[in-house]
């Protein structure tokens, strides 16, 4: 786990889930309702302020967001690009 | 076709069109007589447990085939189904089932961690569609239902009792909204003759089952003949997905909250997407910004939009279609009463909707209904019942609380409420209620809740604070809120407030504190 995939698992456990669900790189979030709504938006938000990335509304989908591991490939991608 | 009850509705269309698509999800399509079957089998499931007509029965599912299959089997077999809100706490279903005696609820394996900690406030007797879930719970799992032989649905009169939606109630308690197979079957009809739903209309199946916007997916959708277009909800909370998904199912027909359509147009990706097939965009719930309607119908080349109103208790009251993009400072017009329903304006706080106690063409007051739609009453609520339904000349009247007038063309418009009752991402909600349910709370003696409308339509709610004990500490808090309360319902910012506010009479100015709770989350650095 690189230091940005730390800092998002903790920011989505600490800041987004209210319940007691763990945040494990590979937990759905989207299906468990751990994450609503507001909660992806407030993601993309800290993508975009923490991480420094833009990100393009087409780009939040199921595909990039459904589990930290894959917002974490998306960051790693849009970092690098 | 002839049902005269929601009970036989779903098998007599399964025998015109036994192969053509109810259901669309992801992973599968059910046709008519995949999902009949599956009925059949549920009911008779219901029948092996000892539920007779008029039993509660409870339905908890994520959005998918299982609710929707729930549902339709415990009006057939003759029972009262009772969808319960997958985002509510263990401890608000059991509050619920207490009230209703309910101890057999219909669910899935996805809601197993919710039904076991269910299982520990208020036993439940039996569950039906998922093993069971932890030891000491009955259940019939899916391998067992897909052995039993069906039964045919029992012949359930107009006025039997079919379904109960709650909703937020000023107690603290949810009220139980209880509808008929008449009342249901009569929203039913009314959309397809109004809206000419065909069963060429593919329609996004989107409202939980718990919300009164998902009986157009429920009756509507199958009295038609179309078909469901599930959108899950880790579709919903992506737009860009959910776009995708209304494009690649050639979704005809839209009915959502406005929060929802607002996400769409903010992050739906829509220049990218080809939404030619959709020809009806129905909103309702709660008022819809003007630019979000003009932004939406660029996008929909061959859709016609309209705004719905009507509460829960009358189904659908009045419908505004609206054929250019409105301006922002358009009149709030909530259109005209639909054509089973009549609508009239009193002063309010009139005791009847009697003709002397009718307001004036253009003056504001309370709005009356009266609809086949309308619910049998509130479940257990004599005095609530008294007071919002009531009869003139042999006609049932609702008292719907809602402030409204009435032009000399018919068309009526919307001024608010003449109680508490707010709309959050279109959820009814007494903030009364909420604020009573968080006063029980270990925290602080008083609490204020108030909304923070965001230009995005992503309202979020304030609690303000007062009396807070030594060791408040606000995540405890919040855990414990969500605990009692909906997900909708749960705060997203606490304030804190040092100097409470009274009212002439010496009591606590909730409105005024309400407003500057909102006020210090606006303007954080005053």
């Amino acid at each position: 786990m690189n230091a940005l995939t730390e800092a998002l698992t903790s920011f989505i456990q600490d800041e987004i889930v209210i319940d007691d669900v763990i945040v494990e790189a590979e937990t759905d979030l989207l299906l468990t309702g751990a994450v609503d709504s507001l909660g992806v938006i407030r993601i993309t938000h800290w993508m975009e302020e923490t991480a420094g990335v833009a990100v393009d509304p087409g780009d939040v989908t199921l595909e990039n967001f459904q589990t930290v591991t894959k917002m974490a490939a998306y960051l790693d991608a849009r970092v690098s690009a | 076709m002839d049902a005269v009850s929601l009970s036989t509705l779903l098998s007599e269309q399964a025998m015109q069109r036994a192969d053509a698509p109810l259901i669309v999800d992801v992973s599968r399509t059910w046709t008519y007589e995949d999902v009949a079957a599956a009925i059949r089998q549920v009911a008779t499931a219901l029948h092996l447990v000892g539920i007779a007509p008029g039993d509660r029965v409870g339905v908890h599912c994520n959005k998918g085939a299982e609710g929707f299959i729930g549902m339709h089997a415990i009006v057939s077999a003759g029972a009262v189904a009772v969808p319960l809100d997958p985002g509510s706490p263990a401890a608000r279903l059991s509050g619920i089932c207490e009230r209703m005696q309910i101890d057999v609820i219909i669910s899935h394996a996805p809601r197993k961690k919710t039904l076991v900690e269910m299982h520990a406030i208020r036993p439940l007797r039996h569950l039906i569609g998922l093993d069971a879930p932890a030891d000491g719970i009955a259940a019939i799992g899916p391998d067992e239902l897909a052995l039993l032989d069906g039964t045919n649905p029992v012949d359930a009169s107009p006025d039997d009792r079919a379904y109960i939606i709650t909703t937020s109630g000023s107690t603290g308690e949810p009220k139980g909204i209880i509808h008929t197979h008449a009342s249901g079957l009569a929203y039913a009809d009314m959309t397809v003759r109004n809206y000419g739903m065909t069963p060429n209309d593919r329609v996004s199946d989107i409202a939980p089952h718990h919300f009164d916007i998902s009986t157009h997916s429920l009756w509507s959708v199958p009295r038609a003949g179309a078909s469901n277009v599930v959108i899950s909800e880790p579709y919903q909370r992506l737009p860009a997905s959910h776009s995708q998904r209304l494009q690649d199912e050639a979704v005809t027909f839209w009915y959502s909250v406005p929060f929802l359509l607002h996400q769409l147009v903010l992050r739906g990706d829509l220049a990218n997407r080809d939404l030619s097939a959709l020809r009806w965009v129905h909103f309702g719930g709660e008022v819809i910004s003007a630019n979000v309607i003009a932004e939406m119908m660029s996008h929909c080349p061959n859709a016609r939009f309209a705004n719905i109103f009507g509460p829960a208790e009358t189904n659908q009251s009045t419908l505004s279609v609206i054929d250019e993009p409105p301006s922002a400072d358009d009149p709030l017009s909530i259109g005209f009463p639909v054509d089973n329903t009549e609508v009239v304006i009193t002063s309010v706080g009139a005791d009847m909707p009697t003709e002397q106690n009718r307001v004036g063409v253009g003056e504001k007051g309370e709005m009356w209904t009266h609809t086949p739609q309308l619910m049998e009453g509130y479940w257990d609520n004599p005095e609530r019942n008294e007071h919002v339904l009531k009869n003139v000349d042999g006609k049932r009247y609702y008292r719907s609380g809602d402030l409204a007038s009435v032009d000399d063309s018919g068309e009526l418009s919307f001024f608010g409420r003449v109680d508490h009752q707010v709309k959050v991402r279109g959820f009814r909600i007494e903030l009364e209620g909420i604020e009573l349910e968080l006063e029980q709370l270990d925290g602080a003696d008083h609490v204020v809740v108030g909304i923070l409308r965001a230009q995005s339509g992503e309202d979020e709610l304030v609690a303000g604070l007062l009396g807070l004990s030594d060791d408040f500490d606000e995540a405890d808090f919040l855990r414990s809120a969500a605990s009692v309360l909906p997900a909708y319902a749960v705060p997203t910012h606490t304030v804190r407030i040092d100097t409470p506010t009274f009212t002439g009479s010496g009591k606590l100015d909730r409105r005024a504190l309400r407003e500057h709770a909102v006020s210090i989350v606006k303007e954080p650095a005053k």
